[in-house]
């Protein structure tokens, strides 16, 4: 009885940390959401004849503006962009330069701008994203799971409490 | 040795400074929640889970400065509580009159601080690193270069949290008075920070040279990732001798104290 009541006191203070973790990681989003501009420095790089430049980055759940333009009018290549686990793709081709709008799921994505162009190249990527629209998709979960532990949290208290008063009696 | 684990023990279930543990840990995860930009990382002839992997390093170096702000005065109080706070309510004078030496409280307290820290930080980073993407988690965590990019990160943040520790001891062991010894480290914690920020000249002193170098090293890795890693340049090493120093100095005066509260 009384291991069982420590247990479950233990465990009471499991779902407060629980609890907290995704009020933190609400309010921390939430935070970085209303002071993030989204302004990124441009890239500047070269690419060999038929190269291949890639970039590994992850996109949080707000809208991006991808652009590439190459130094060279006649450059010819192909974006892509996709995700990790394989459930988003894009691909497109074009001359001289490019530019793509997109909101992804928050995630790890793989870009690729593949030369199809028979010189070297020199080119500015730049990537850009509306910081200011909130990832709903990380901040309304993080505080329903909040509400539901600290609620967990209330109801184990008091049951702890009341055989705690029972035992004592 | 077996009494330096009864001790640390003993300072892992005291339960009053639980709450300063769990308070490390949100403000962790807060200052790196905080700092989660849209990061990139140009690919090399890896594979592409571990350029994810470095990806996700990243993450973990860019709020460092953020992490030192946020958490050093948590990380200080918790250092002040165990010592200073235990010669105010006497617990240290019970404890020296026990068969233990005054060597075995000191190395045992500073494990616990140590060893509490480093918890923390792992707890809070794989809360944070699983929720960034979790459908890729398990293919990230078969990643072969894990270790590496843990062991860079991990000695990174340890000299930090040593940095913070090394200054309260020494403020705690001196004064005896939490919140005197807490008031003043964290005036040279900033202090220290403010200065690498407002003269680059002067970065080689810590936390500033930990930032660079882990900056560094991060990128080092990823480009050789076949030869063996440089977890630390000198000038880190140079923050962490600090603040052995530091300690060393104040186990001298902790053990020639006679006087226990």
């Amino acid at each position: 009885m009384v291991r069982g009541l420590r247990a479950l006191s233990l465990f009471r203070y499991l779902t407060l940390i629980i609890a907290l973790t995704f009020l933190m990681i609400a309010s921390a989003t939430y935070l970085r959401n209303a002071s993030n501009t989204g302004l990124s420095e441009p890239l500047h790089a070269s690419m060999d004849p038929y190269g291949t430049f890639s970039q590994v980055r992850f996109l949080a759940s707000q809208p991006y503006h991808v652009s590439f333009t190459a130094s060279d009018e006649d450059f010819e290549g192909v974006l892509t962009i996709k995700s990790i686990n394989g459930d988003f793709g894009l691909e497109k081709e074009f001359k001289h330069s490019v530019s793509v709008d997109l909101r992804p799921l928050r995630g790890f994505y793989l870009m690729n701008i593949t030369s199809l162009y028979a010189n070297g190249v020199g080119f500015v990527l730049n990537i850009g994203w509306d910081g200011m629209v909130l990832e709903e998709d990380v901040i309304v979960p993080s505080i329903w799971v909040s509400l539901g532990f600290m609620l967990a949290f209330v109801t184990l208290d008091i049951v702890v409490k009341t055989v705690e008063g029972t035992g004592t009696r | 040795m077996r009494r330096l684990l009864r001790v640390l023990t003993w300072e892992f279930k005291d339960r009053s400074r639980m709450l300063l543990i769990v308070a490390m840990y949100l403000t962790l995860l807060f200052a790196l929640q905080l700092n989660a930009w849209g990061l990139w990382l140009s690919t090399t002839t890896l594979s592409i889970v571990d350029d994810v992997l470095f990806c996700m390093t990243r993450t973990l170096v860019d709020p460092v400065v953020m992490v030192y702000r946020l958490v050093s005065p948590v990380v200080a109080v918790l250092t002040c509580v165990c010592f200073s706070h235990e010669y105010e309510t006497r617990v240290l004078r019970s404890l020296v009159l026990k068969p233990v030496e005054k060597t075995t409280i000191f190395l045992a307290k500073l494990l616990y601080l140590v060893l509490a820290s480093c918890l923390v930080f792992a707890a809070a980073s794989v809360v944070y690193l699983a929720l960034m993407d979790p459908r890729s988690l398990m293919s990230i965590l078969s990643s072969s270069v894990l270790p590496i990019a843990i062991l860079v990160v991990g000695a990174h943040y340890l000299a930090i949290f040593l940095l913070v520790i090394s200054v309260a001891t020494l403020f705690s062991v001196v004064l005896r008075n939490t919140a005197l010894s807490a008031g003043l480290s964290l005036l040279v914690i900033y202090i220290l920070d403010y200065i690498g920020s407002i003269a680059v000249s002067l970065r080689m002193l810590p936390p500033w040279s930990i930032y660079q170098s882990f900056y560094e090293n991060l990128f080092n890795i990823h480009i050789l990732v076949s030869s063996p890693p440089v977890v630390f340049n000198l000038e880190p090493l140079k923050a962490v001798s600090f603040s052995i120093m530091l300690l060393a100095f104040s186990w001298i005066i902790f053990t020639r104290v006679t006087e226990y509260g």
